[in-house]
Parts: C-alpha cells; structure tokens; sequence
C-alpha cells in the first residue's frame, strides 16, 4: 500500500467522524416536541442554528466522500473499506463519553463495539500486501 | 415515529449508500490518475452522490430518533453488501478470514441493537 493512499483515508476517516458527531449534535438543537411524529414540523421548523451546525456537518461529510474517492485508486474496495470501521468504536466511545449528546454506555453496546472491533481487524488485516 | 418505519429508514439508508460505494468504487476503476478534479466529469460520481444525499436524508431521521452509539453501528451493516458485491461484481478475492470478521461485526452490531432497542 502507498503511504498516500493511508493518508487519504486517515483525512477522509477524521472528516467521517467529525460529520457524524456535529450531525448528531445538530439533531439534538431540534425542540424534542417536534419530533413525535410531525414530518410537516420535522421538515418546516428547522432552527438556524441547526441548519448551520448541520451544514458544517453535511460539508465534512461532502469532503470526507472525496477523500475517499481519492484513495479507492490504488485499493480495492474490500480491503479499503474495512478500514473505515475504525470509525465504529471512536463514535461510540465520543457519544457516551461527551456529555452534550447525552448517551451512555451499556453492556450489550461495549460487546457489540468490542465483536464489530474485532470483526474489523479480521476484515482490515491482510498477511501479504496487495 | 415507530420501530417500523425506523427500521425501513436504517434498511433504505444502507441500501443507498452501499450502492453509492460501489459506484464511486467503478469511477476510481477508470480513473486515469491525471488530476485530483477528474472524478467531476463522470456523471456516475453525480449520481452516486445523489444516491448518498437520499440515504442521508433517511439517516438523519432515523438519528433524530435514536443516539448516535445505537444508530451509526449499524451502518457497518455495509459489510456484508459490499463484501458480498466486491466479490460479484468487481471479482475481488475474499478470503475466510474477511467473511469470519464480516461475521463479528454482524453479531456486535445484534448485540448494540438489542441492547438499547
């Protein structure tokens, strides 16, 4: 694997993460009554401060996407794309931990996150070089 | 909005975005490596990015009904269609070990779910 393949991915992996927390974040500035079932709401009602903050996570996402373009080059896909399952226990470890997004962790979700890990490292890890 | 209609957003949102994968994976195919900006040209890239922008509309309502540590694992439900058509489709070789680990992360992504649903 060329070093500027990895490079790409690692960008685009950080971006994914970034996208996917300040989405989450974003979703949370929504007033809670608005989203029982009301789509007329859920749609029209949009604060500015969550289009703005969602927007910033929709642009890391957008560039994220590029990166990754940019790195399937020289890769096949089946072994590019387990890389992004790093992305899985990081997500999980910044939701229950940052108080903000108001999650917790539980112990059905630690062993769903360790098996996926490790099911990861299986999927990524290969003896000889493509 | 109820446990159906979520289901069918997380089914809808990973069928989409699977199948934008495997486009942007043909473009990068037939790449020339001449320019960083040459992906612009191939209206598969649009229409890959259309199909991404559909699976995040779906993802965005199903993260407004469940946390972010329930919700994103099971996008790595990915794996197995992409797996499954990297080998159909683009002929790549999986080996045992891949389908083992595909295997792991199914089984965490039931135990994430069925812990906080």
């Amino acid at each position: 694997m060329k070093p500027g393949n990895l490079i790409f991915i690692i960008i685009s992996l950080s971006l994914g993460i970034a996208a996917q927390i300040i989405i989450k974040y974003s979703l949370l500035q929504i007033p809670p009554d608005l989203l029982d079932g009301e789509w007329v709401n859920f749609v029209n009602k949009f604060s500015v401060t969550v289009i703005f903050t969602l927007s910033i996570g929709v642009i890391f996402y957008f560039f994220s996407m590029i990166t990754w373009i940019l790195s399937l080059r020289n890769m096949p896909l089946s072994k590019a794309y387990p890389i992004l399952g790093v992305s899985y226990p990081i997500i999980y470890i910044i939701a229950v931990l940052w108080s903000p997004l108001n999650e917790s962790a539980n112990p059905n979700g630690i062993t769903g996150i360790i098996l996926v890990s490790i099911g990861v490292i299986f999927v990524t890890w290969e003896r000889k070089s493509l | 909005m109820s446990d159906t209609v979520n289901t069918i957003l997380v089914i809808f949102s990973i069928i989409c975005t699977s199948t934008s994968q495997l486009l942007q994976k043909r473009i990068a195919n037939q790449l020339t490596h001449k320019s960083n900006f040459e992906i612009l040209k191939f209206y598969s890239f649009w229409i890959s990015l259309c199909l991404l922008g559909l699976g995040f509309m779906s993802w965005l309502a199903l993260l407004s009904q469940w946390p972010l540590s329930v919700a994103h694992p099971t996008l790595s439900a990915n794996y197995i269609l992409i797996v499954i058509f990297a080998k159909l489709y683009f002929k790549e070789t999986i080996s045992t070990q891949r389908y083992i680990g595909i295997f792991f992360i199914l089984i965490g992504i039931i135990f994430i779910i069925t812990g906080n649903i």
